[in-house]
């Protein structure tokens, strides 16, 4: 910084740059501010759209649990007309697709689960929905359209899900020896609890 | 340059500084810049750090949830913290994990639901309805600041929504559960016959017993063991010799008199009209509570009763049938400090204004005022000489316990100077092996310093150990007992029958697998049982859950290839108490395909993919996360 005699010429020089900068100064501030005020103004209308719908998501779980099947459509279709961008929006989905299943409506709920796998943010919720597809489009005999689920892009973390799924898909197609491999794969990536019915299945299948 | 700012406090530069500074406060507030700082982490999970006094709470946490569930098998399951301390770790990594992923997620919880949740707690609540002192009283007792608590509820709630959510919505499609059935459900046609084990029919020889005992030496020998004296050190036996006279008693009763007073004591009533706690501050809500209650105020004045009032008005049923009584009132008591100031400048018989508090409006009577009391000495004489005689006893027990450790430092040859010196008994064990755990055997560490090189080897006294709160123990070697072998004469009988039963195990399978082959080359199972005088057992159609045959051999023929229709699949299976199971599978029978919806209903509950696919996700979460565990963090600090 340059040097300056007295103080008067220090003065001087500041009160000579604000003339010259001044404008920007405040320009750069008001710019800034509005900037900040423009992004707390979308935080708090993010933070206002996540509380209004985890309420209704509430709603939609009580339902849910109850099997209030005109309920849970009402709660859902908010969610996903008005609230497509929380995460709440594919949970309930997740939750109708569970009801449409039980009501016999395949199709309804193959739908459901591509628009959670279209539309959730979340990775781990779209591979549950991927899952949970794949299983479906298995049991209404779509085998192709299984087998390309599970392929694409799986984690190790699902391995034992996705490899009890393939098991399933090659009974579907007669090929048993296959099958009996991708059971067993399954069984050795399983962590624990739950697989009663997958050891049922690769037992079925003979040692 | 300070000098220069002060000097032009009053200039514009001044300004446009001091409203920048406000600026800047008012958009990120101050804590941002408190924040962190401090002692290594023990892990951090994508740049957010879990700290060693959180990691030590909750160890804290765990080690008394699991000692009130195991008692006294406690010290077994867990002979040193670092177990503990590595499931806790665990845990915390993975709920931090889930935390960061449903808040980037956007997982929120509102103000209202998370209000609906604490009121729901049967612990805060008094006659089955929410009541706000015993809330924030158990919060105190447990040391939670509130806004903590509720922030951790927060929490909790977002991640029970996702895992419930993930969980409960799984389901089966009915084509699925119908194969499930069909194989549940399946019955197999088979029969098998057993070449059982006949030790009678063995025998062994001199050589075949030495030779086994050489190749399992091992397992004959003696157990190390040690015998070994030992002091200990109590603070309940420093109490028992303290004794407090009735003098120095008094002398503590009237320098601290105040302690020993009951508080006053002030009976009040109450009228309340209640506003929902969850509205905002300026509620129109408010305004009529306030009108409702200056209404009460303009009764009173004109002499209307206060209880006839609170019977006719309060909003608070359960006192309100009792004319508003809320029952005596100490100081600190009510959580609001408007209503207990309002309470303590009462006159008997006066009434406050209307106040506002968490709950509503009320107003307040004083009815009457039962004054504070010095209890007399006689009946606080025990506590005060048993409080005294406690500190005493911890003080001493400190300066003690440090003397003695220095002392089995300088004369680490006996224990005879310890003794004397504090008058402490020396105790002995009987022989201890490291499996014992009798008398002082009980404390883990006190086993490990017994077979410690100092104790075992140098022969020198062990360190002071403390085993609990106030009570301490110093050990030395008496006699030591190394591991022996046992010579053959002494365990022949033993190694006799071991090798009777592998020999009589290891003939019936060869028998076995004999009759077997026959069987695989056609023979017909009746014929090879008669032969061999055996029992040929069938039950027709078996379902896998049949408790007629034993779990194995079922489980065993559930797994066998299926035979051709009217073609038969033998097989042989060596178990577990040595017998050999011939048999022969002639049928297999799906379940049903019939679903009704009670079974539909049952089986999706048993065939539930919801727990495995959280905890996929889980995993997938961990995967992907950036985990740092300090494991020297982790460690147990005592170890």
């Amino acid at each position: 910084m340059a040097e300056y005699e007295t103080e008067e010429q220090q003065v001087e020089a500041l009160k000579d740059w604000w003339k010259q900068n001044g404008m920007a100064v405040v320009g750069g501030a008001v710019l800034g501010i509005s900037a900040l005020v423009g992004w707390r103004g979308w935080n708090w209308y993010q933070e206002k759209q996540a509380t209004e719908a985890s309420d209704i998501f509430a709603v939609v779980q009580e339902a849910a649990n109850k099997n209030d099947t005109t309920a849970l459509q009402k709660q859902t279709n908010i969610l996903r007309d008005n609230y497509a961008s929380t995460p709440y929006a594919p949970l309930a989905i997740l939750h109708q697709a569970k009801n449409q299943i039980e009501q016999g409506e395949n199709a309804a709920a193959e739908e459901s689960l591509r628009w959670v796998l279209k539309n959730s943010k979340q990775d781990t919720v779209q591979n549950v929905a991927r899952l949970r597809l794949a299983r479906l489009l298995l049991a209404d005999n779509k085998v192709d359209e299984a087998q390309a689920m599970v392929n694409s892009g799986m984690t190790d973390a699902y391995a034992s899900l996705t490899n009890e799924i393939r098991g399933d898909i090659f009974v579907a197609k007669g090929e048993i020896e296959q099958a009996k491999e991708a059971y067993d794969q399954a069984m050795q990536a399983a962590s624990g609890a739950g697989v009663e019915y997958l050891q049922l299945k690769r037992n079925d299948l003979g040692s | 340059m300070l000098q220069d700012i002060r000097d032009r406090a009053t200039s514009w530069v001044a300004y446009i500084i001091i409203g920048l500074l406000i600026l800047s406060f008012a958009m990120w507030g101050i804590q941002e810049y408190f924040g962190g700082g401090g002692a290594a982490p023990v892990a951090t999970i994508n740049g957010n750090e879990i700290t060693l006094p959180a990691f030590n709470q909750q160890v804290q946490q765990r080690k008394q949830t699991l000692q009130s569930i195991l008692g006294a098998n406690y010290q077994q399951q867990y002979p040193d913290e670092s177990i503990v301390r590595k499931q806790v770790i665990k845990d915390m990594v993975r709920t931090e994990l889930l935390r960061q992923e449903v808040g980037d997620a956007g997982f929120r919880i509102s103000d209202a639901s998370l209000i609906k949740r604490i009121q729901e707690i049967p612990q805060f609540q008094k006659d089955g309805k929410f009541d706000p002192e015993q809330y924030k009283r158990i919060l105190e007792a447990q040391r939670y600041n509130q806004a903590q608590f509720e922030n951790e509820l927060r929490e909790q709630d977002k991640l029970r929504q996702f895992e419930s959510s993930l969980a409960s919505s799984s389901f089966i499609p009915k084509a699925e559960l119908q194969r499930f059935q069909k194989i549940a459900e399946q019955t197999r046609d088979f029969k098998y016959a057993v070449v059982t084990v006949k030790p009678e029919t063995i025998t062994v020889s001199d050589a075949e017993i030495d030779a086994y005992y050489n190749d399992n030496k091992q397992a004959y020998k003696t157990p190390e063991q040690v015998k070994l004296a030992y002091v200990e050190l109590k603070e309940e036996d420093l109490a028992d010799s303290i004794s407090i006279s009735d003098a120095d008693a008094e002398a503590i009763y009237n320098s601290q008199s105040e302690r020993y007073r009951t508080p006053e004591l002030r009976k009040t009533r109450h009228i309340m009209f209640k506003v929902p706690s969850e509205l905002d501050a300026d509620a129109i809500e408010w305004d009529m509570a306030i009108e409702k209650a200056e209404g009460m105020i303009t009764q009173l004045e004109g002499g209307a009763s206060f209880a006839e009032l609170a019977e006719k008005n309060s909003d608070d049923t359960l006192s309100a049938q009792k004319g508003g009584e809320m029952g005596f009132i100490a100081s600190g008591d009510f959580t609001s400090k408007a209503l207990e100031d309002a309470l303590f400048s009462l006159d008997i018989g006066g009434y406050s204004k209307p106040i506002r508090t968490e709950q509503g409006v009320q107003i307040i009577q004083l009815d009457e005022i039962q004054a504070s009391e010095q209890k007399p000495f006689a009946d606080v004489r025990e506590q005060i000489i048993n409080e005294r005689k406690g500190q005493l006893a911890q003080e001493r027990f400190i300066e003690v316990a440090d003397e003695i450790a220095n002392l089995l430092v300088e004369q680490p040859d006996d224990l005879l100077e310890v003794s004397e010196s504090f008058d402490l008994e020396i105790k002995q064990t009987g022989l201890l092996t490291a499996a014992n755990n009798d008398g002082i055997f009980a404390y883990p560490k006190v086993k490990t310093l017994a077979f410690s090189e100092d104790v075992l080897t140098e022969n020198l006294n062990s360190d002071l150990i403390e085993v609990a709160d106030g009570h301490v123990i110093a050990i030395r070697l008496l006699e030591h007992k190394p591991s022996e072998q046992k010579p053959v004469s002494a365990v022949k009988e033993e190694v006799k029958n071991l090798v009777t039963i592998s020999k009589a195990a290891q003939e019936t399978s060869e028998h076995g697998r004999n009759l077997f082959v026959k069987m695989q080359n056609g023979a017909s199972m009746e014929s090879i049982a008669s032969e061999n005088s055996l029992e040929v057992v069938s039950h027709g159609a078996i379902r896998r859950d049949d408790n007629r045959v034993p779990q194995s051999l079922s489980q065993h023929v559930f797994s066998m290839p299926k035979p051709a229709e009217g073609d038969r699949v033998v097989d042989g299976l060596a178990q577990a108490d040595g017998s050999f199971a011939l048999i022969e599978l002639n049928k297999v029978t799906p379940g049903s395909e019939e679903l009704d919806d009670a079974t539909y209903q049952q089986l999706s509950q048993r065939v539930n993919y919801g727990r495995r696919e959280f905890s996929a996700v889980i995993d997938a979460i961990q995967e992907g996360g950036e985990v740092i565990i300090f494991e020297d963090q982790v460690a147990d600090p005592d170890q």
